[in-house]
């Protein structure tokens, strides 16, 4: 198995202050080496234009450049978190096979060339975010490249300016200038893909099925469930955010399921959600009671949670329901489940506050970095398997259990 | 004052056309950036004492040459790559996209810089230079010329 060596690029503190300067330290021989070389982004803005060339790599000696989920773009564009922001030539400019990129921003300010330029095979772009392109969102030219849940907006020219061929999955151009998905070689196969934009939405020979457009090109290669002339709603698209609005008509519930497809397959979306049901067109699946920003001044269900809320939480949540998933961040204020808890409850991060169980818990599950306050049982316990070991244990401050019936350490 | 980082091992690959187009060799410059940028512990030799590491453990992948006075703009042209051959006609795809020859265009001589100079460089990781002191040791790698977007 290769060693991963992964870097992080930060603003301070990091093992590098740009991406740039991690690919010019890290490049090398990853098959001979045996590793894999993985640049950790966080939330900053970068000004350099990256060029990967020069490595050597293999399908699992690769090298990746990816944000961690709490440094990435929350879908929709986002200055508070990672981006690369450059004002002439390509800004990420890949020569190499291999190269995974994942939840990385770039604004081209207009000004630049292309953002993302794929010049090889077997490379693999996910949940990235392309914005204001002097030309291209992304350009790629070679056969095997995968992109998915990948967003282009607000380019010059083309958001997906496609040769050779490649895969283009659950993608979304909006308001492009130039056209959404233009094919010029090959035969690139796209499905999922959402298009609106001031150029026509969908050019050239291309496998094009499940696709959306806002003008009457998604069906001109044919292929199965196209709809063309739709009109899409968003969550806020004057804010380029794309994320679907509940009353979308266009694209909510008119894809197909890809977590088989043999070519590429996956079950998210640019959020990282679940995919479920009948798919959505486009890199957003909407979802129904997910939370994504975080929440000031408490929440209160009454009725249960069925889904999960992903960021911070500070005021108190209160059920008088039950859960049935998680809550994954920091949770200040309080915890409190009058109801049942259908699931193992995990809070991955910091709970500060009071945890109060007043119905029954199955079980509790490597949960805390810390418990500030107090945690009580009125209803029972199943069984803790690693709440109560090492720092974790001498952190809790009052423990009051009545039903417990095991206790794992 | 204009911050440069600067490679100071090459990379290198067998094939000749990948070596030249992708490696980084010993003094081409990296990234830039204005004063008082915060680098990190892999390219900096300072953070990376300062952070209680090993001087010894440093890879010496990289060190920095700093210039008062000067503006990053007048050493932005440095970090671009070289996209015109060697008898310097542009080079670009089908689609008109340019193509990189070369990973630089210009290289500082950092062993031809004095010696003074190249100590600082080599104990400490980075030197504070005048224009004067480094003008001569830039040059564009496929001719020999020297760089004047310094002054």
């Amino acid at each position: 198995m290769p060693t991963e060596i992964i870097k992080t690029v930060k603003p301070s503190g990091g093992d590098y202050s740009s991406l740039s300067a991690w690919e010019a330290g890290e490049q090398g021989d990853l098959p001979t080496l045996d590793e894999i070389h993985t640049a950790e982004c966080y939330s900053m803005q970068d000004t350099i234009a990256v060029i990967i060339n020069g490595w050597d790599t293999s399908a699992i000696r690769y090298l990746k450049v990816y944000t961690p989920a709490s440094e990435r773009h929350d879908g929709k564009w986002n200055t508070g978190k990672y981006y690369l922001d450059i004002t002439s030539g390509h800004a990420l400019d890949i020569y190499e096979t291999d190269a995974h990129v994942e939840g990385i921003q770039i604004d081209g300010n207009g000004t630049n060339l292309t953002n993302y330029v794929i010049r090889a095979t077997r490379n693999k772009i996910s949940y990235c975010i392309s914005k204001d392109a002097g030309t291209s969102g992304y350009y790629t030219d070679p056969l095997t490249t995968q992109f998915w849940n990948d967003i282009a907006f607000d380019c010059n020219g083309a958001g997906f300016y496609l040769g050779s061929g490649g895969y283009f999955y659950n993608c979304t151009a909006k308001d492009n200038a130039g056209i959404g998905f233009q094919r010029f070689g090959g035969t690139p196969t796209l499905k999922n893909c959402l298009s609106d934009n001031v150029g026509a939405d969908y050019s050239g020979a291309m496998t094009v099925s499940y696709c959306a457009s806002g003008d009457a090109t998604a069906d001109d290669n044919g292929g199965a469930g196209n709809r063309i002339n739709q009109t899409f709603t968003f969550v806020n698209e004057a804010g380029d955010d794309f994320h679907l609005a509940s009353g979308d008509a266009g694209a909510k519930d008119y894809g197909v399921d890809l977590s088989a497809d043999p070519d590429l397959a996956f079950s998210d979306d640019i959020d990282g959600q679940t995919r479920s049901g009948t798919w959505d067109i486009g890199a957003d699946e909407y979802v129904t009671g997910f939370y994504q920003q975080a929440l000031t001044g408490g929440l209160i269900f009454s009725g249960g949670l069925s889904k999960k809320t992903k960021k911070g939480l500070t005021g108190g949540l209160t059920f008088t329901g039950g859960l049935s998933k998680k809550t994954s961040r920091n949770l200040t204020g309080g915890l409190t489940f009058v109801g049942d808890i259908l699931k193992s409850l995990r809070v991955k991060k910091n709970l500060t506050g009071e945890l109060i169980f007043a119905g029954s818990l199955s079980t509790i599950k490597k949960q805390f970095k810390s418990l500030a306050g107090s945690l009580s049982f009125t209803g029972s316990l199943a069984s803790v398997h690693t709440v109560g070991t090492g720092m974790m244990l001498r952190r809790i401050g009052n423990w009051i259990a009545q039903g417990v019936r095991r206790w794992y350490y | 004052m204009a911050e440069i980082l600067i490679k100071t091992k090459n990379v290198t690959h067998s094939d000749l056309e990948k070596d030249r187009r992708g490696c980084y060799k010993r003094g081409y410059p990296v990234v830039v950036f204005e004063d008082g940028h915060i680098w990190g512990r892999e390219e900096s030799k300072q953070v990376w004492i300062v952070e209680g590491k090993d001087p010894a453990q440093w890879e010496d992948k990289f060190c920095i040459v700093k210039i008062p006075g000067l503006s990053v703009l007048k050493v932005q042209a440095l970090i671009e790559a070289q996209t015109e051959d060697d008898a310097g006609n542009p080079l670009i795809d089908a689609q008109g996209m340019p193509i990189v020859y070369r990973r630089r265009r210009w290289k500082i001589l950092v062993d031809n810089i004095p010696p003074a100079i190249l100590n600082q460089l080599k104990n400490a990781g980075e030197v504070t230079v005048i224009v004067s002191q480094i003008r001569n040791y830039i040059k564009r790698i496929r001719d020999n010329v020297q760089y004047v977007g310094l002054d």
